[in-house]
């Protein structure tokens, strides 16, 4: 009865407080590819038309991918059932992505 | 095609794209279960020992906390070495005292203290014996307590040496501070600064000094709560 309502330390405290812990961020791999996503700056849009053709080409570049890419819904949590990874044909808020490019470093992607 | 039940542990030339080629959660699995299961007897084996007094109370630093942080770091260490290929893991740094010269130590994560000392540091005054625990040959002193090197990871020297964490640290951990942890590091230098400058700072004083830091985790309560903890703590402290 000693540990009810009392505060405990939690089991990952000290690898918080000192820096262990490993975000995905500090994670660095040999021959890393880099991601960056292309945002809407429109809050409710249609996407009429995406050329991607451009951004294939630039050298350094692995793959662009867009909302075509992606038909199927995903969903994990239920209220995240009708979402999609990027957007096929409509945005719905501003920073909404739409187009990721994948790139030897981040700067080219 | 190497078939896919050849990536193991230590098969090091197969290098980064066949691991990851072969990256499913059983491949992840049976390239690292081996490390696994030496480290949970590792963390496991030494307070079963002392609770059946085989080894009295020598064997203190094996706590539950600590066979968890060696399984973790064996987790860590095996999966970024071998199943994703990193090589910057492959080595663990650490720095300690041995016989009261400092040493800086490069060395493979899976050594017990006991090979680091006999192999790394070439201080092969530490016997080598039957490596269970049984015979003690291989007795050192870490932090003034006898220790059987031959069942302590170096890894959990750097805990040992060290291990005390800051008074803002402590209270960060205790209180709930530190949620996703993200961002911890740089609340906590804030915070000490505000500390060095002021010994008992008022909740306002806090809320000003952090406000360049943001937390999306803990609504702030909790950091505010641990930073006025941690001044009482470090008020408190015999000087």
């Amino acid at each position: 009865m000693n540990v009810l309502g009392k505060p405990r330390r939690r089991v990952d405290g000290r690898s918080k407080v000192t820096g262990q812990t490993r975000f995905a961020d500090d994670i660095v791999l040999p021959r890393m590819v880099h991601a960056r996503l292309l945002r809407s700056p429109h809050a409710h849009a249609k996407i009429l038309s995406m050329d991607a053709e451009r951004a294939k080409k630039h050298p350094g570049v692995h793959l662009v991918l867009t909302g075509k890419d992606f038909p199927v819904t995903f969903g994990i949590l239920p209220v995240t059932q009708d979402e999609y990874a990027l957007a096929p044909e409509h945005v719905r808020y501003v920073g909404d992505p739409i187009a990721a490019v994948i790139a030897k470093d981040e700067q080219t992607a | 095609m190497v078939p896919s039940s050849v990536v193991q542990t230590g098969v090091k030339s197969l290098g980064w794209e066949k691991s990851t080629a072969h990256l499913s959660p059983i491949h992840w699995w049976k390239s690292i279960w081996p490390s696994v299961v030496w480290a949970w007897k590792l963390g496991a084996v030494s307070p079963m020992r002392s609770a059946m007094g085989v080894s009295g109370g020598e064997v203190e630093n094996a706590t539950p906390e600590k066979a968890l942080f060696a399984t973790l770091s064996f987790l860590a260490y095996s999966s970024g070495g071998d199943c994703l290929g990193s090589k910057l893991m492959r080595q663990a740094q650490l720095q300690m005292t041995v016989n009261g010269e400092p040493a800086e130590i490069s060395f493979s994560p899976y050594k017990t203290l006991l090979e680091v000392l006999r192999e790394d540091l070439a201080l092969t005054g530490t016997k080598h014996g039957c490596e269970l625990g049984e015979c003690g040959a291989c007795g050192v002193l870490v932090d003034g307590v006898p220790q059987l090197s031959c069942l302590v990871l170096a890894l959990e020297c750097q805990m040992a040496a060290g291990a005390e964490l800051h008074p803002l640290q402590a209270a960060f951990a205790d209180l709930g501070a530190a949620q996703c942890g993200y961002c911890t590091p740089g609340i906590l230098l804030t915070a000490k600064a505000l500390l060095e400058k002021e010994k008992s700072p008022s909740r306002e004083r806090i809320r000003e000094a952090i406000s360049g830091n943001l937390c999306r985790c803990t609504g702030y309560q909790q950091i505010y709560e641990a930073i006025e903890e941690a001044a009482r703590r470090i008020n408190e402290r015999p000087r």
